[in-house]
This record gives C-alpha cells, structure tokens and sequence, in this order.
C-alpha cells in the first residue's frame, strides 16, 4: 500500500442555511437566518493506493465529506488540497474539469442517463475527453465485460436491475482512470456475491492503477474493504481505525482493463 | 485541445444528442417533445400560408374578387385613350378573333371596340357629334366607358349579314345632348359607307358614374362598322378582355404582333398590392410566428431543463462542463425546432393548397397562394431563428439549474 500523502483536509467545515435555497431566484440572507453544520472540523489525509471507508449515521456527515473531496462542494471553511491543489481555489468550471481529469465518482442512486444505453453511460465523460468513439465503445465494453454485464452493454437503465445498473454506474467511474474514486453505497443494491466482486474491483483500482478510493457505507460487510475506517458523528471524526486486511482480498480475478491512449 | 479532439467531443455530443431526443420522442417524454414539435410547426406553417399568400400577391399569381380587363391595343409611339384614339391603327378579324378568345375556358369575355366621333341626328332635327363606341354585348360585359351596355343584344346580331338591331344606348350626357330618352328614334346622318342609318335608343345609362358626363353612344360592333366602313376588313381600334386567370396577360400578348396588352380595371388597386401589402403580410407573419414559436419553445425548454435537473447536475459531477452541458441541451432545442420547421413548412404547403381550392371554388378560377422556393426557404429560416432566440434563455437557465452540488447521494 502506498503511504504517500495525496490528500489532505484541514479544519473542514461545511455549514448549510436553513430556509433558503441557494438556487432560488430571488434569494436573500439575513443575519439571523439558521445554519446547520454538516461537518465541523474535519482533518484527514487520504494516501493513493489507499481504500478510507467512511462509516456513520445518516446526518454524521459522511455524504458531505464525499462532496467536498471530489469537488462537488466547497467548504464553508477549512481547505481540501488535492495533489497540492487547494479545490477551493478553484473556479467552478476548473473544479468540474478537476473532476473529469482525476475523480470517479460512484453515487447511491447511480444517477445514469435513461435514454443513454449502459456503454453510452460509460463512455460519456470519454466524449467531454474527446476521445475517439473506437476507443470509447471499446474501453466501455471492457469495462461492462469487467462488470459482469458484457450482455447488457446496449440496455438502457430501465431494462437493467439496480444491481446492475450500479455495476454500471461504478464502470463510468472508473472508466477515466481517476486518482480518486468516491463511492456513496457501493453496494447497496447488489447481492453479496455481486457485491464482493464490485469491491475486488475497488481494491484493483486501488493496487493496479494506485488510486484512492474513499467508501462511505453502513454497511459493515462493505467497510472491511477499507485500508482505514473513518467513524463519523454529527460532522465529526469520533474514531479512525486501521484494517489489517487478509491476503485472499488484496486481489480479484482478472484485471482491470487500462485504456490505451491512441495517438492523436 | 486540438481541433481533432474539439471535433470528436463535437460529434459525440451531437450523437448523445440524437439519441436523447430520440429517445425523449419515443419513450420518456413523448408529450413535450412532439408539444414543442407542433408549436413550432403551426406558428411555422400559418407563417407559411400567410407568407405563400403574399407571395402570390407580389407574384401576379393572384386575382381578385372581381375579373380583371385586358386590354388589347395596337403599338403606337405615344399612350393611348379609349376616348382619344379614333384614327389609331386597327386590327383586323376582330370578330372571330374575339370568339375564339371567349370561347377559352380561363377567358369570361372578349370584345373589339371601335370609338368614332359620329353626328346624330334626333327625331326634333337636331344633330349632335357623340362618341360612338361599339362592341360586341356579352351578359358578364356591362359597362363600358362609365356606360352601361344594358339594352345591347349580346352576340353582334349584325354580324356576317345578321339582323340589323339599330340598339343604342346613350351616356346621360349624351340623351341630355340630344334631348332623347329611351325609346327616342336617332339617325346618324354621316354615314361614311352606305345611307343613313336607324337606331333606336335602348337604354340611357344613369348618371351615377364619373364619366357619364360625356356624350357617349354604345352600340353594336358590326353597326358601327358598318356606318364608319370598318367591316370591310373586320375592323377595331381595340379589344378589351376580361379574365381571372392570371396567365391571361402573356397570352394575350400573342394574339396579334406589335399590339400592347395592358390592365385596366382595377390598375391602380394592383399596384398597391404588388409592392407594399405582400411585404406588409410576410414580416407581420414572420414577427408573429418568431414571437409564438419562441414563447412556445421557451416555456417546454423550461419544463425539460426542470425536469431534467438531476441528470443535468449528474453531467456536471461526472465532469461534462457547462459548456458542453448547453451545447449539448441547445442542440436538442435546435433539433425540436428543426422538425418543427420541417413539419410547419408541410403543414403550410397543405394550408397554401387548401387556400388554393376553397379560393377557386368560391372567388377565383386562379392560385391565390404561391409555393415558391422562397416560402419554403423562409419557413426554415423561422424555425431556425425561433432556435436561436431560445438559446440565451437556455443559457441562463443552466446558469441556475443542474450544478453538480444539486446531486444527491
């Protein structure tokens, strides 16, 4: 496992008003309007090759954590440097390309494009890459096969089931070989055998590609992929453990499959 | 970024693009997607009626309500008058010319003229110089010289050694010259061909028009040739031609060689409508159509842009940038519009043909609307431009819906 220091939070805090929506029209604030703290000085380094499960109630602050890590989200407060790059200071449109270049991003709700089969979902953030659409179908399709759902490539999401629509969910993610997967639930609609496969997967792109993989479950089964358990509590850390992972998971069948940069 | 890479992200756009809106059409949001498709379509298509319309009009391809006079006169160097050209050249062959022009389909009527200054005389022994003006009657052929034609037996009896009628009808200013009325017996006393000869008055035409002021005398063609020696060759100075089939005027210019068709009745009426009305129509239709269409657009872009909220913040966390995300949504928008365009200018040539024929049956023999290129052409354009003014409201839309924090878990 690699030790390297390549993230690091400091005094993370994100706070939220109640009452107003920040995407209204006509919004205002006024001094005593309510705020709610999601995350209240938060400090954590993240290393590449590492898997952090993030574990805790609903509310604990663990949704909040994912977001500010990838970039979705600013801190109200604190800093999240990102391979020695402050995401804060980044403009929102630096922060989504941040986003395209170097994080995979695996939501609860899969959040797939319905009228896009399953290998268009996959090859979508290749497209914004501009790369070829031979490399595109081909590097969707391996990913898919990898999946387990080689016979589903041209399925839209409502012909597949939510295990399968998560599987293809978590191949868009890594379909750009980002530095950082961020997963919310990964296996929350997946059987126990199909979800012991997605997370060999995990721990592949954690090995093999050398990325960090950040988990947030509540599901216990789950955490024990984890390198290190993060234990949240009303936006706090209350406890970080160390796994001791056995031998027999450190790999999974197969590889993962590596996109070949073809010359432009 | 190379433009190599520009061009893929292009094409992959336009194809998530395609598909989206297939699908959209087909599966997911049928409705609104063939709601926007119609409201483009019929603001397009009216746009392209009232456009086809104008066109006609500016084209000559339209007639009017009432039938428009031709008339036929020989070339000569200065301009001409009914009242004037009494020893203008003639033609020659007048009264099978003139049948065989009434008996054409898209042709009400045809009728030499002759106008001579001749001396009548009354029954008192009076005599007067009058206009005399002679043509060949018809029932849809009533007026002539601000004259009624009324009392005139249709068909130039006299013709080819038929009856003599001796019928006249007189201007008011002609009985009041003459002191006649109807049933007066008249004698042109100089007759260049022949004794003096008979008439009778048939009828005194009211003094309701402009001209019936002047001493105008109307009667029979060959009656008139036969008193100024214009039957010989079948003369006239004229021929006056009434129709509303608006390919009459070039046919007409075949009829005899260095003759002038021009159009009389109604002139000036025309002449407005040709240059100032079409226009008025089509930019009053564009406006209307690029208002309706746009509003139309806008509020179903509205709908989908809310509806598809979530995906569009799902984009934005995955990576895809604002920019794309909008190119991505106009060029759906400029496709809704498109088939739009496309189903409006079809619907707008059905709408022209259909004007067409319930303007045949009920006041026309002619087209009122035109199918020219142009209309469809313009059609297009609309729809193009209605795409492109939604543009900036798509724009500020995405500026407030679908950022990538609006994703959930």
């Amino acid at each position: 496992m690699a030790t390297t220091p390549f993230i690091k939070c400091t005094d993370l805090t994100r706070q939220y008003t109640l009452g107003t929506s920040e995407n209204s029209w006509l919004s205002f604030r006024r001094s005593e309007t309510p705020t709610v703290t999601a995350l209240n000085g938060v400090d954590i380094d993240i290393s590449r090759g590492e898997i952090v499960g993030c574990a805790g109630p609903s509310g604990s602050g663990k949704t909040t954590l994912l977001h500010l890590l990838s970039g979705l989200d600013t801190p109200t407060s604190g800093t999240v440097s990102f391979d020695g790059t402050d995401l804060s200071s980044l403009s929102g449109r630096a922060r989504t390309r941040h986003r395209l270049d170097h994080v995979g991003i695996v939501f609860q709700h899969f959040h797939l494009l319905e009228s896009l089969s399953a290998r268009a979902n996959v090859a979508l953030p290749l497209v914004e890459l501009g790369r070829p659409k031979s490399e595109r179908r081909q590097r969707a399709t391996e990913l898919l096969e990898a999946m387990g759902l080689g016979d589903r490539i041209t399925h839209r999401p409502t012909q597949l089931s939510g295990g399968e629509q998560q599987r293809v969910a978590i191949a868009r993610a890594l379909v750009t070989e980002p530095d950082l997967v961020i997963a919310d639930e990964p296996t929350g609609e997946l059987d126990t055998e199909t979800g012991e496969r997605v997370l060999s997967r995990f721990r592949q792109v954690a090995t093999e590609l050398d990325a960090a993989v950040v988990l947030a479950s509540h599901d216990e089964p789950t955490l024990a992929i984890a390198d290190r358990l993060v234990r949240m509590r009303d936006g706090r850390i209350e406890e970080i453990e160390t796994v001791s992972q056995p031998v027999e998971s450190q790999g999974a069948e197969g590889e993962i499959p590596h996109s070949t940069p073809q010359e432009e | 970024m190379g433009l190599r890479s520009f061009l893929r992200r292009l094409v992959g756009l336009l194809g998530v693009s395609a598909r989206r809106t297939y699908v959209r059409a087909t599966d997911t949001a049928p409705g609104r997607t063939w709601l926007s498709v119609g409201g483009v379509a019929l603001a397009v298509g009216l746009m392209v009626v009232v456009t086809g319309i104008g066109v006609g009009i500016a084209t000559q391809s339209t007639v009017y309500s009432e039938n428009v006079d031709y008339w036929i006169t020989p070339e000569t160097d200065g301009g001409s008058s009914a009242l004037v050209d009494a020893d203008s050249p003639q033609f020659g062959s007048v009264h099978p010319t003139a049948a065989e022009l009434t008996a054409t389909d898209s042709i009400t009527y045809a009728s030499p003229v002759i106008q001579q200054p001749i001396r009548i005389q009354t029954g008192s022994g009076e005599a007067e110089y009058v206009v005399a003006v002679g043509i060949v009657g018809h029932s849809e052929f009533t007026e002539i010289a601000d004259t009624t034609t009324a009392g005139l037996t249709p068909g130039d009896p006299y013709y080819a050694n038929g009856t003599w009628t001796g019928e006249v009808v007189l201007s008011s200013g002609a009985a009041e010259l003459l002191s006649a009325s109807e049933g007066d017996q008249l004698t042109v006393t100089r007759p260049q061909a022949g004794a003096d000869r008979n008439f009778s008055v048939a009828t005194v035409s009211p003094a309701t028009q402009s001209g019936s002021q002047f001493p105008i005398a109307v009667m029979q063609l060959s009656e008139l040739q036969a008193i100024t020696g214009g039957d010989v060759n079948d003369e006239a100075g004229q021929i006056v031609v009434s129709s509303t089939d608006p390919n009459t005027e070039s046919m007409l210019t075949d009829i005899y060689p260095r003759s002038d068709v021009s159009t009389r009745a109604g002139l000036n009426a025309q002449a407005v409508f040709e240059e100032e009305l079409p226009l008025a129509l089509s930019v009053t239709a564009a406006i209307i159509a690029v208002v309706i269409g746009t509003l139309f657009i806008m509020t179903t872009t509205g709908l989908s842009v809310a509806s598809d909220r979530g995906k569009l913040a799902t984009l934005a966390a995955i990576g895809i940038s604002g920019r794309t995300r909008f190119r991505l949504l106009a060029s759906e928008v400029l496709t809704i519009t498109a088939i739009g365009g496309v189903v409006g200018v079809i619907l707008g040539l059905g709408g022209i043909r259909v004007t067409n024929i319930v303007a045949q049956r009920t006041l026309t023999s002619g087209d009122v609307a035109s199918t020219e290129p142009v209309v469809i052409a313009f059609g297009f354009v609309i729809s193009g431009v209605i795409g492109l003014l939604v543009l900036p409201y798509l724009a500020l839309l995405l500026r407030r819906v679908g950022r990538a924090r609006e994703v959930g878990g």
